[in-house]
C-alpha cells in the first residue's frame, strides 16, 4: 500500500522471502510533465522577478487573466490534465515481486493484470531521463522478446537496481530471493561493488567518434557549399536561405546524439550479464545475459578503418533499432573501440574466442563475376562455439553467430551461381534479417557447410540443455583469465586462408579429394 | 562418399583431454582495458586446410542432394492448381489493363498500342507459366534428416532450407479454396527467425496432417525455442 514495504534483510539464516508490493514512485506524474510543470513555473518565477507577483491584488484578477498571453492557459490545462490522469494511473498501478512471480496490475478504467514468467525475460534495462536523473528516480524496462513487456516507471533509483539485480538473476536460472540487500550502485555510471569493468570510453575517444561518422561531413558538406558559392558570387539569397537554420540544426542533432547518448560508455561484468551504461545527461543502464545473445556484428567503415577504430552491434531478442535512442534498448554494444577493446567485449560474450586464431575460407576466385567488389573480403571461419561471417567493400562487417543460437540454414543457388558452380549459404538466427549470409562459395562445399553447421548447432543445444549456461556465467566470472589479450594485430584476422585460387572445380572433387595441397 | 566421412564436428574442447594446442599464458586480468600497442607486425598464420574442404562433401557434389533418403515430393495435383491460379492471375493483371488501353485511349494516340503489346506480354507469361508448372511442383520436396527437416525447392532459383525440429515453433497446415478442392494442403513451418522460410506447397491432405502431427511430436522430443 504504502512506499515503506521495504525488503528488509531478517536475521535468522533462512531469510524469509519478502513480498514486494507497491505502488511507483509519487513524483511520476511530474516527472512525465516535467517540461509543462517546468514552464508554467517558470512563468510564476518571472512574474515574481518582476517584482509584480500574480497574486499582488487578486481583485484585478479578471483584468490581468485578460492581459496574460494565451499559451500560459494553454500549458496550465494541459498540465493540470496530464497530472490528474498521471496520479490516477499512479494511484491505480501497483505491482507485485516475490519468489514466484512478477506481475504488474492496473486497475483504473481499464483492469489489467500482467505477469512475466521470470524465465521469459530476455533483458532489463534501467533508465533515467534527465529529469529522472535530478529527482534520482529511474525507469525499469523489462524485455521479454515480444512486443509486450513491462515498464515500471518511475522508481527510486536504489529500488530500481534492486529490482533489476533480482530479476536479472532469476532470468538466468538461478535463485535469488528478493530478502537479498539491493548492491548499491554508483549513480554516475551505474557500477556497483564487484562489478568488473571491462571497456571505457574516454570523452576524447566520443568526440572523436562523433565527428568520424561520415554523415556528419555530408550534412557538413551541404552546410558549406551553398555557404561559399554565395559568398563567392554574392548570392545573398542562398547564403541565408531556410534550409541552413535547417541543416545547422541536423549537425548539432547528430553530434550531439552521439556525444550525450554515448558520453561515459561503460562495459562492466556483472553478476547478472554483461552491462552497459551510457549517457551525459539521459542515462541509460542495460544489462544482457551473455547467453541470449544472438549475433554480433563488427562493423568498420573506411574512415574508421583509417582510424583503427571499429564498432560493435548486438542482437538480442527484443532489442530496438540500430540507432534507437528512444528510452528503448539500443543494440550499439561498442560504438568505438580500438581493437583490444574489440576483443575484449567480444571475449566477455564468448570466453575462448580468439578472433586471431580463426581460419578465414575465402569465396573462390570466380565469384569475382558475381560480387567484384566484395568477394575478397566475403569468407566464413567456424571455431567451436561461433560461425563468423564477413561481407562489405570499403564497409567492413564481420558477424559472429554463436551456434548454440541459429534457428535453421538455408542453401540457395541463383543460375548465375549455377552456372559458376557456386551457392550461398545463410545461417538465420532471430532479427538476423539475411546478414548471416555466406554468398559464394564452392557449391558442394557450401552444402557441407549447411548440414555441418546444423550438427554443430545441435551439438551447441544438447550442450546447453544439459548445462544451462545462465548457470555457467558464475564460473565465467570467476576465471578472468577467460579474456586473455595477446598481441592483436589488428581488428581483423591477419590473412583469409589461400584457398580459393587452387580450389578444386566440382567435378574434380568428386574424382579425388586432393586437390588442397595449399 | 561413405568411405572416408570428413570431420564436421567441431573440434573438441581442451578439457576433453589433448593438451591445448598453444600454451597461454593469460596474464592477470587488468580491469581498465590497457592501452593497445603493436608488438610486432601481423604475421599470416600457418595455413591449415580446413578439414571441411578436404575430401568429398557430405552427399555428394549436387549440392541439391537429397540428405539421407530421397525426396518426398508433393502432390503432382499442385501442377493444376498451379496453372488454374496463374491463369486467374494473369488474366487479372493483363487483360482489364490491356482492355482500357485499347478502347478507352482515343485512336490517334499511339499509346493505345501498349493495349496490345500488354496482351501479348500476358499472353507470353501465362503460356510460360504453364508449361513451366510441371518442372516447378516437380522441384519441391522435404526430407527429414535425423533431427531437421529439409525443404527443397525452386528452379532458377533453389533453395534448401534445414529446419532442426527443436526450432519449430509453430506449424500451420493451410488450404485455400482452390487447393481443398483438389484435396492438397500447404504446411508452413515458423521458428523465431523470420527469415526461416519453411513452405511445404501442395501435400495431400492428409500427409499434411501426418507430417504436422510428426514435426510436432519431433519438436516437443527435441525442444529449445531460442
Amino acid at each position: 500500500m504504502t512506499d515503506d514495504v521495504r525488503p528488509v534483510p531478517t536475521a535468522g539464516p533462512p531469510p524469509t522471502p519478502v513480498r514486494i508490493e507497491e505502488r511507483l514512485h509519487p513524483l511520476t506524474p511530474f516527472v512525465n510533465l516535467w517540461i509543462g510543470v517546468v514552464a508554467l513555473g517558470w512563468f510564476v518565477v518571472s512574474s515574481v522577478l518582476q517584482g509584480d507577483p500574480i497574486w499582488n491584488d487578486l481583485g484585478e484578477m479578471r483584468e490581468r487573466l485578460q492581459d496574460m498571453p494565451w499559451w500560459v492557459f494553454l500549458v496550465a490545462g494541459g498540465v493540470v490534465i496530464g497530472l490528474g490522469t498521471g496520479y490516477w494511473s499512479w494511484w491505480t498501478t501497483r505491482f507485485v515481486i516475490d519468489d514466484q512471480e512478477f506481475r504488474l496490475e492496473n486497475t483504473g478504467a481499464f483492469q489489467e493484470s500482467k505477469r512475466i514468467a521470470f524465465s521469459r525475460i530476455q533483458s532489463v534495462d534501467v533508465t533515467q531521463p534527465f529529469a529522472a536523473r535530478l529527482l534520482g528516480l529511474a525507469q525499469v524496462k523489462i524485455d521479454v522478446g515480444a512486443d509486450d513487456g513491462a515498464t515500471l516507471s518511475f522508481l527510486k533509483r536504489s529500488r530500481a537496481t534492486e529490482i533489476r539485480d533480482y530479476l536479472m538473476t532469476r532470468a538466468t536460472g538461478r535463485t535469488a530471493t528478493t530478502s537479498e540487500p539491493g548492491r548499491e550502485a554508483s549513480a554516475w555510471d551505474d557500477t556497483a561493488q564487484g562489478d568488473q569493468v571491462l571497456v571505457r570510453l574516454n570523452p576524447g575517444e566520443i568526440i572523436l567518434s562523433a565527428f568520424a561518422t561520415m554523415d556528419i561531413w555530408f550534412l557538413m558538406l551541404a552546410f558549406a557549399v551553398p555557404w561559399v558559392l554565395g559568398w563567392l558570387f554574392d548570392w545573398s539569397v542562398l547564403a541565408w536561405g531556410g534550409g541552413m537554420a535547417g541543416l545547422a540544426l541536423a549537425i548539432l542533432g547528430s553530434l550531439s546524439k552521439r556525444l550525450f547518448g554515448q558520453f561515459n560508455y561503460t562495459l562492466a561484468r556483472t553478476p547478472a550479464g554483461l552491462r552497459i551504461t551510457r549517457g551525459l545527461f539521459t542515462l541509460r543502464s542495460q544489462t544482457i545475459p551473455v547467453h541470449r545473445v544472438q549475433a554480433v556484428e563488427t562493423r568498420q567503415p573506411l574512415l574508421w578503418r583509417w582510424l583503427g577504430r571499429a564498432r560493435l552491434d548486438i542482437t538480442v531478442l527484443g532489442l530496438g533499432g540500430e540507432d534507437s535512442e528512444s528510452l528503448s534498448s539500443s543494440t550499439i554494444y561498442l560504438p568505438f573501440g580500438t581493437p583490444a577493446q574489440v576483443q575484449v567485449a567480444l571475449a566477455a560474450i564468448w570466453p575462448g574466442l580468439r578472433l586471431e586464431e580463426l581460419r578465414f575460407t575465402r569465396t573462390p576466385e570466380r565469384a569475382r563475376w558475381l560480387d567484384p567488389l566484395q568477394w575478397e573480403w566475403m569468407g566464413f571461419a567456424v571455431d567451436d562455439q561461433v560461425l563468423v561471417v564477413r561481407r562489405g567493400w570499403l564497409h567492413r562487417r564481420q558477424i559472429v553467430v554463436p551456434h548454440a543460437r541459429l534457428q535453421s540454414v538455408e542453401l540457395s543457388q541463383g543460375p548465375f551461381e549455377r552456372r559458376l558452380g557456386l551457392a550461398s549459404v545463410t545461417a538465420k538466427t532471430t532479427d538476423l534479417m539475411g546478414m548471416g549470409a555466406i554468398s559464394h562459395l564452392d557449391a558442394p562445399h557450401a552444402r557441407a557447410l549447411a548440414l555441418a553447421e546444423m550438427d554443430r548447432a545441435r551439438a551447441a543445444r544438447v550442450d546447453e540443455l544439459l548445462d544451462p549456461p545462465g548457470l555457467r556465467t558464475a564460473a565465467v566470472e570467476a576465471d578472468p583469465a577467460g579474456v586473455v589479450l595477446v598481441g592483436v594485430p589488428d581488428i581483423w584476422t591477419p590473412a583469409t586462408a589461400p584457398l580459393p585460387t587452387s580450389l578444386p572445380a566440382p567435378v574434380e572433387v568428386a574424382q579425388g579429394g586432393s586437390a588442397d595441397a595449399s | 562418399m561413405q568411405s572416408q566421412p570428413p570431420e564436421f564436428m567441431p573440434p573438441p574442447r581442451p578439457q576433453d583431454g589433448a593438451p591445448p594446442t598453444t600454451p597461454v599464458a593469460a596474464p592477470p586480468y587488468a580491469p581498465a582495458a590497457p592501452p593497445y600497442e603493436p608488438q610486432q607486425p601481423p604475421v599470416a598464420p600457418p595455413f591449415v586446410p580446413d578439414p571441411m574442404l578436404a575430401g568429398p562433401p557430405e552427399g555428394g557434389v549436387e549440392p541439391f542432394a537429397p540428405p539421407s533418403e530421397a525426396w518426398r515430393r508433393v502432390s503432382p495435383k499442385l501442377t493444376t492448381v498451379k496453372r488454374i491460379s496463374s491463369s486467374i492471375w494473369s488474366f487479372i493483371v493483363f487483360v482489364p489493363a490491356a482492355l482500357i488501353l485499347w478502347f478507352v485511349v482515343p485512336p490517334e494516340e499511339p499509346v493505345r498500342w501498349a493495349g496490345p503489346a500488354w496482351l501479348a506480354l500476358g499472353v507470353a507469361w501465362w503460356v510460360w507459366r504453364w508449361f513451366r508448372a510441371k518442372r516447378l511442383v516437380a522441384s519441391y520436396g522435404w526430407a527429414r534428416r535425423d533431427k531437421d527437416l529439409c525443404i527443397v525447392g525452386g528452379l532458377w532459383f533453389r533453395n534448401l532450407e534445414v529446419v532442426p525440429f527443436g526450432r519449430m515453433q509453430v506449424v500451420k497446415v493451410s488450404s485455400g479454396p482452390l487447393l481443398r478442392a483438389y484435396g492438397l494442403a500447404n504446411i508452413e513451418l515458423v521458428t523465431a527467425a523470420a527469415a526461416t522460410n519453411g513452405i511445404i506447397p501442395g501435400l495431400p491432405a492428409d500427409e499434411a496432417k501426418a507430417l504436422r502431427d510428426l514435426i510436432i511430436g519431433l519438436s516437443d522430443a527435441e525442444g529449445s525455442g531460442l
